[in-house]
């Protein structure tokens, strides 16, 4: 266990490729909060964003192999994160027809209404993290929601720490905006 | 508060909040493993058993993060085999681990002999009780050492305990679980009743008992909560790690104090190290607002809600609702009326099915205590001060329940009232912050270095202060009445 969480993704990849099961676990382990809150942009309602966050998972792990850059692991897996949450949530909504990218997140969330969610604010603070540069939102999430240090997450993604102490800056700056804007928080 | 701030406090509460789901690990790795085995059943003919100990390797490598996971499996060994072997162990040595509360950690040895206990107790509190009632307790941090007389409550015998209770259950009443490879090692599991707790805390905990098939004898046991998002349930999650039969150290179980150490004897006054300070603890939560609460807990809250908003207490305590059918036993066995042992089941067997009436919830590191009733909720709140053992000396109503000693070390209260009271504030202080009292009383023993301030309004609330030397000492806070 001590093992596989000081090793980075890709090397975690190439483990699970060699079918250590284990390596996956810890995948798991690391993205599936920030798996959810990417969920959670599509279906305010946890039920059915916790389905799509475990059928991410389990797609991820069935097609990891056909990952070419195992470094950007993160990236491809929130994208199936994404699909799987906007096909789910469609699915039980009945909306099988729908083009994914008409799918305007915030109608979305009206349109459900079982299960618990998270409250207004919440909601629109996921929704500003689904409007971030890809590379700031992953940051943003793995520093606030997964409590790691710039170091911690220059070990883990291969990036130096200037740059990530950069990107976590420009995206406070650009939430900050939208905060202000909204009205929200002020 | 900038506008940054708000945004950093929303975004620490979104972790917050995706932190209290259930993680997805488990229902992931065994839809794995379930379409691995179809697949490999199917197409290649492999040995399904192989890729069962791939998949729980795996998963048994997850047990610090607490995520449970075994294989289905055909047992090889009943649980009365199990039993037995309990039987004849020779020595404990286990480690009990809370992983909600890490700082109730604790270890627990028994010697070759089946005499001797050690328990090595949060907050460097070490206690060995020898058969013939004798206790040697050490604390670690000062290096202070107490021997006395007393019987062990089972408070300090609960690592043994819960191998002793396994050995007496009904077997009927254990069904097997699978199997589990950890660290190599293959062990089998099983689900039995939970004996340790009342009846009304049993219901949230399953107990697991894994074994290993070589010795029959248990490894592991997990107190693991039924619900993984209740929160009482989630405080009683416990596993305990056991190596037994293993040779253990004499002076392990040496009734001597270890070199060094200042030797208090019996009568004597026991300096108690002070609890560990569980991680994280908001200390904000320490403000106590006079007729509504303390820190985010208000009264009126259920034991459930001041879990959520203030953690795991270092102990909790309960007394149960009173029944003429155990009014009718309690005096059997006290005139001896019948046969006493089976008098005696019969009352443990009503008591556990009662439920409790009031809780006490025991925040030692922090010095307070809670006053929870089934059915008003959080109606006082005691802080201690550094007098621990004030209420054997006085003997006034809630300060003054009879506490174990154990229980009683009880670090001094850190913070204050809105007002600014604080454990060591004068009498003067009190009267300039509150008032005139209603009553000015003296404890029952006449002790002139004692003295109560006492405060009653029906309405708002009653509030009691303890001084000893002229300092306030303890301090109840009573939640005001509801309207009747």
């Amino acid at each position: 266990m001590a093992d596989e969480q000081e090793l980075d993704d890709a090397t975690l990849v190439s483990h699970t490729c060699e079918g250590r099961v284990a390596a996956f676990a810890e995948l798991i382990v690391r993205y599936e909060r920030v798996a959810l809150s990417v969920a959670l942009r599509y279906c305010n309602n946890y039920t059915i964003a916790e389905d799509a966050v475990q059928e991410a998972f389990f797609k991820a792990f069935q097609n990891i192999d056909q990952l070419r850059d195992a470094t950007r692991f993160s990236s491809w897996f929130l994208r199936i994160t994404e699909r799987e949450s906007i096909r789910l949530q469609a699915e039980r909504c009945e909306l099988s027809s729908i083009d994914e990218t008409s799918i305007p997140a915030g109608n979305i969330a009206e349109i459900l209404s079982a299960g618990d969610a998270l409250d207004d604010e919440l909601a629109k603070l996921v929704q500003w993290l689904g409007r971030l540069p890809e590379h700031e939102r992953k940051m943003i999430m793995l520093h606030h929601l997964e409590g790691l240090t710039a170091r911690q997450i220059s070990a883990r993604t291969g990036q130096p720490i200037g740059t990530i102490t950069k990107q976590l800056s420009r995206a406070m700056k650009r939430l900050q905006g939208w905060a202000k804007q909204e009205e929200l928080i002020e | 508060m900038t506008t940054k701030e708000r945004l950093s406090k929303q975004l620490e509460r979104l972790a917050a909040e995706l932190g209290r789901r259930p993680s997805v690990v488990e229902p992931v790795l065994e839809r794995i493993a379930n379409e691995r085995l179809a697949t490999a059943s199917a197409a290649a003919g492999l040995n399904q058993r192989k890729w069962r100990y791939v998949f729980s390797l795996a998963a048994g490598l997850f047990i610090a993060v607490s995520v449970p996971w075994w294989i289905p499996a055909e047992p090889s060994l009943a649980f009365a085999e199990v039993q037995a072997a309990i039987r004849t162990i020779t020595t404990v040595a286990g480690k009990a681990h809370y992983p909600n509360a890490p700082h109730k950690d604790e270890i627990g040895y028994m010697s070759a002999d089946h005499k001797t206990i050690r328990a090595e107790l949060p907050g460097g509190l070490v206690v060995v009780m020898a058969p013939d009632g004798k206790r040697l307790m050490l604390n670690t941090r000062d290096r202070v050492a107490y021997i006395g007389t007393g019987q062990p409550p089972v408070e300090e015998d609960r690592v043994r305990h819960v191998l002793l209770e396994l050995s007496e259950l009904d077997e009927k009443a254990v069904r097997v679980l699978g199997d589990r490879v950890v660290n190599g090692q293959r062990l089998q599991g099983f689900v039995v009743p939970t004996t340790y707790l009342n009846a009304s805390f049993a219901k949230l905990i399953e107990t697991r008992v894994w074994v290993d098939p070589s010795t029959r004898l248990p490894v592991v046991v997990e107190h693991v909560p039924v619900d993984p998002n209740n929160v009482v349930a989630k405080a009683l999650h416990r596993v305990i790690t056991y190596e037994l039969n293993v040779p253990l150290e004499d002076s392990l179980f040496s009734m001597d104090p270890p070199v060094g150490y200042r030797l208090v004897k019996e009568g004597g006054l026991f300096p108690m190290p002070p609890p560990v300070l569980p991680k994280g603890m908001d200390l904000h939560s320490l403000i106590v607002y006079p007729k509504k609460g303390i820190g985010k807990a208000r009264f009126g809250m259920s034991v459930d809600q001041i879990y959520e908003v203030l953690g795991v207490p270092d102990f909790t305590d309960y007394s149960l609702e009173s029944s003429k059918e155990i009014d009718q036993l309690r005096e059997q066995i006290s005139n001896q009326k019948g046969d006493k042992s089976q008098l005696q089941k019969q009352l443990q067997a009503l008591r556990d099915s009662t439920p409790p009436d009031t809780w006490w919830l025991l925040y030692r590191s922090l010095g307070f205590e809670l006053t929870v009733g089934r059915e008003g909720g959080l109606m006082g709140i005691t802080c201690y001060g550094k007098q621990v053992q004030l209420s054997d000396m006085v003997g006034y109503f809630v300060i003054l329940r009879n506490r174990e000693s154990f229980w009683g070390g009880t670090t001094s209260f850190v913070g204050r009232t809105t007002e600014g009271i604080t454990v060591e504030s004068t009498t003067e202080d009190i009267i300039n912050t509150y008032g005139k009292p209603t009553e000015i009383s003296r404890p029952e023993n006449k002790d002139e270095n004692v003295e109560f301030l006492i405060y009653v309004d029906d309405e708002d609330g009653r509030m009691i202060f303890a001084f000893v030397s002229g300092r306030l000492n303890n301090v109840v806070f009573y939640a005001p009445r509801r309207g009747d």
